[in-house]
């Protein structure tokens, strides 16, 4: 796609920008798996902690005694599920995709969210690593815009090659060949003037 | 040209000094005295502690003395500090707006506290205090080039005197003051005061009012009609002097922030003034307009008359900046076209497609509006014993008539529509607003969904643009059929990708 012969950059993303629906690594599902963890281990056992002392440390004398321990049983549930289940379903409901002219990323579980960024609204964008996204290979890419409410978007979980050539494809501004608006870009206004939307 | 837009170095105003000063002694002055009274008895370190922060602040306030500002080679240089130096280059096609306000003490100096703008900055990007007024209308005008100083503008205008306003507003340069009845309109509105008496209300409960036992009977006896005769009168003088008070604020606080508003068009930029004791000047060029709120509120409505607002991609607005996105606070319904085509010649509210939502959206906010009032019987039914029953009865189908009654309302208030010069959305029930969304500004398009939302293929359709403050200013359409959103989506795309290369902050010619 890039037939620029001066851009330095050997782009791989040509490929990637392509429009198709992409999901994430599945070694990105670990990742996540070891990062909840991270966070819900040590709150895991804080609880677990405070709930053990309130039932056989005196506080909760005489019938109440019990109390604490459904509520941790739940809560053991509760954490499994988010550390070991959530990660795979969030990873079902991930997707991006790159074309020449967007990224778009779609994401949620219960409430669904398709965040489009035009390639031109982009300011700058970041590549992250975290320790447990490093030992996996993975990166977060941020997409910072002058936008208020989706001022960062976040592309979490895909390989750092990836990131690294999303990122040099994104901030090609005009070097790239844009698609000739007649061949690539169908004009999508005469689909919306003739919206049923009318019939109120 | 670009030896025109050059300037020398320059520093501040020699009273910067005190001004800089002033304001870390009145920073420091709470912390100071809270400390003094703490101490008082036991003589301890925190008395030390305060002449410690002395000498820090003067050497804060004389760091900020040391700055210096220059323009060359398109860029505002400002430097600053001490020991560390601190030079910042700010391209002057950066910048969005220049902001000066002027409190009591500037005005007699005739100086004022000068900020430059530039996008997605909470802070300012330059803030100069302070600056004399010349150097200050110097350092603007060669900021935005074309535009000349207010006096040219102000020797035109009083030539078109004779001039409809109308016409005025589609002059390239004008001055329109908006006269005090004009504003006492705005101040009439009862929103407003109520909203200044509910803060009056949480200060006086913080304060322990209520628990006044006298003050407290006083609406024991209003609310049990015990012996109401007796109290009508009372009762009557409350009533009218609540509201008396409530009108005397709100006129009040419209008067003190928007005393004396003065919208000035100079070619490429509006210019606003307003304030009585803090007089604010801010700079906006035309260019950078993201989002316009032409509002009205039922006083207004009544009256023929509307608001205008406009959101710059400059500083992210705390709420107390309320003048900041006035462009004009009362205007005449019939001046509006002229003054909208000044932001965008292409601007016309008259004769677009408007898009109403359907019936299942509608639907749905009904249900939405059940579900609120469900959920607000759950309080009463904790009060059975005492009024719960009686507000479960009486109360509960008042307040879910009133909110299905709403629900509809706005349902059938709100409508979208697309032309070339922007996206709009019209809402409201009491304040009506139309809010557009110029072309080329979205940021970002977001289409979210609930479960229900996916059930109904529906969505919740969001613009984002760099204007989008604080208070959510911003084009977002709940229980927008999904295919339609899609569709208007893929629309701006397009367009943000055909016409526009540029960032979307600045118009594209």
């Amino acid at each position: 796609m890039n037939s620029n012969p001066t851009q330095p950059v050997a782009n791989p993303a040509g490929q990637l920008a392509d429009g198709s629906v992409r999901k994430l690594p599945s070694c990105s599902i670990q990742a996540e798996k070891w990062g909840s963890i991270a966070v819900l281990l040590p709150i895991g056992l804080a609880l677990t902690a405070v709930g053990l002392g309130l039932s056989f440390m005196g506080p909760l004398d005489g019938p109440y005694w019990w109390i604490p321990l459904p509520i941790l049983g739940f809560l053991f549930f509760l954490f499994t599920f988010l550390a070991f289940k959530w990660p795979a379903i969030q990873h079902k409901h991930f997707t991006w995709s790159l074309s020449p002219l967007r990224i778009e990323i779609k994401s949620g579980v219960i409430w669904r969210s398709v965040t489009s960024v035009p390639r031109s609204r982009i300011q700058h964008t970041d590549v992250g690593q975290g320790p447990i996204q490093r030992r996996f290979g993975l990166s977060t890419l941020s997409i910072h815009t002058a936008g208020s409410d989706s001022a960062q978007v976040d592309l979490s979980g895909i390989t750092y090659e990836d990131a690294l050539a999303i990122r040099d494809y994104l901030l090609l501004r005009e070097t790239t060949t844009r698609p000739s608006s007649s061949e690539q870009l169908e004009n999508p206004w005469a689909a919306l003037v003739n919206q049923k939307s009318n019939e109120l | 040209m670009s030896s025109e837009r050059n300037l020398k170095e320059q520093r501040l105003h020699p009273s910067s000094l005190a001004f800089s000063l002033l304001k870390y002694l009145r920073q420091f002055l709470a912390p100071i005295a809270l400390m003094f009274f703490v101490s008082k008895e036991s003589d301890s370190w925190e008395i030390y502690g305060a002449f410690i922060v002395l000498p820090l602040m003067l050497f804060e306030a004389w760091r900020y003395f040391n700055l210096r500002y220059s323009i060359a080679n398109g860029e505002l240089i400002v430097r600053k500090g001490v020991f560390f130096k601190n030079v910042r280059h700010i391209p002057l096609e950066r910048i969005q707006s220049i902001d000066s306000s002027q409190n009591f003490l500037h005005r007699m100096l005739s100086v004022a506290d000068v900020r430059v703008e530039t996008a997605g900055n909470t802070e300012p990007e330059a803030e100069l205090r302070v600056l004399s007024i010349e150097a200050r209308d110097q350092l603007r005008g060669i900021i935005f080039t074309g535009a000349r100083t207010s006096k040219a503008a102000k020797d035109t205008s009083n030539d078109q005197e004779s001039i409809d306003e109308a016409e005025r507003f589609g002059q390239e340069r004008f001055e329109f003051h908006l006269p005090a009845a004009e504003l006492a309109l705005l101040g009439l509105n009862p929103f407003k005061g109520l909203a200044i008496l509910a803060v009056g209300a949480g200060i006086a409960g913080q304060v322990g009012i209520f628990e006044n036992a006298t003050f407290l009977g006083f609406f024991h006896v209003l609310l049990e009609g015990a012996s109401f005769a007796d109290h009508f009168s009372y009762a009557v003088l409350a009533v009218f002097g609540l509201g008396l008070a409530i009108l005397t604020l709100s006129l009040l606080a419209t008067f003190t922030i928007l005393h004396d508003f003065t919208l000035t068009r100079d070619e490429q930029e509006f210019r606003v003034q307003c304030g009585l004791f803090t007089r604010r000047t801010t700079t906006i060029p035309i260019g950078r307009v993201q989002y316009v709120l032409v509002k009205s509120n039922p006083v207004l409505r009544a009256i023929g008359r509307s608001s205008i607002q406009i959101e710059t991609a400059g500083g992210k607005h705390t709420p107390d900046d309320q003048t900041q996105k006035w462009l004009m606070p009362v205007v005449r319904n019939e001046y509006l076209p002229s003054l909208l085509s000044a932001i965008d010649p292409t601007i016309v509210l008259h004769g677009l497609g408007w898009h109403s939502l359907t019936h299942l959206a509608g639907r749905r906010r009904l249900y939405r509006a059940l579900r609120a009032s469900l959920l607000l019987a759950i309080v009463p039914c904790f009060f059975l014993e005492t009024w719960g029953a009686l507000a479960l009865a009486v109360g509960l189908p008042i307040v879910t008539v009133l909110l299905l009654l709403f629900a509809h309302k706005s349902h059938r208030a709100i409508a979208w529509a697309a032309a070339p010069f922007g996206t709009l959305l019209r809402e409201g029930v009491f304040t009506k607003s139309v809010g557009i969304v110029l072309a080329g500004r979205p940021q970002a398009i977001t289409l979210r969904s609930s479960p229900f939302d996916r059930r109904h293929s529906m969505v919740t359709f969001r613009i984002d643009t760099a204007g989008a403050g604080a208070d959510g200013h911003k084009i977002k359409i709940e229980y927008l059929q999904r295919d339609v959103a899609e569709a208007l989506r893929d629309q701006l795309l397009f367009d943000l990708e055909t016409k526009g290369q540029s960032d979307g902050l600045v118009r594209s010619s």
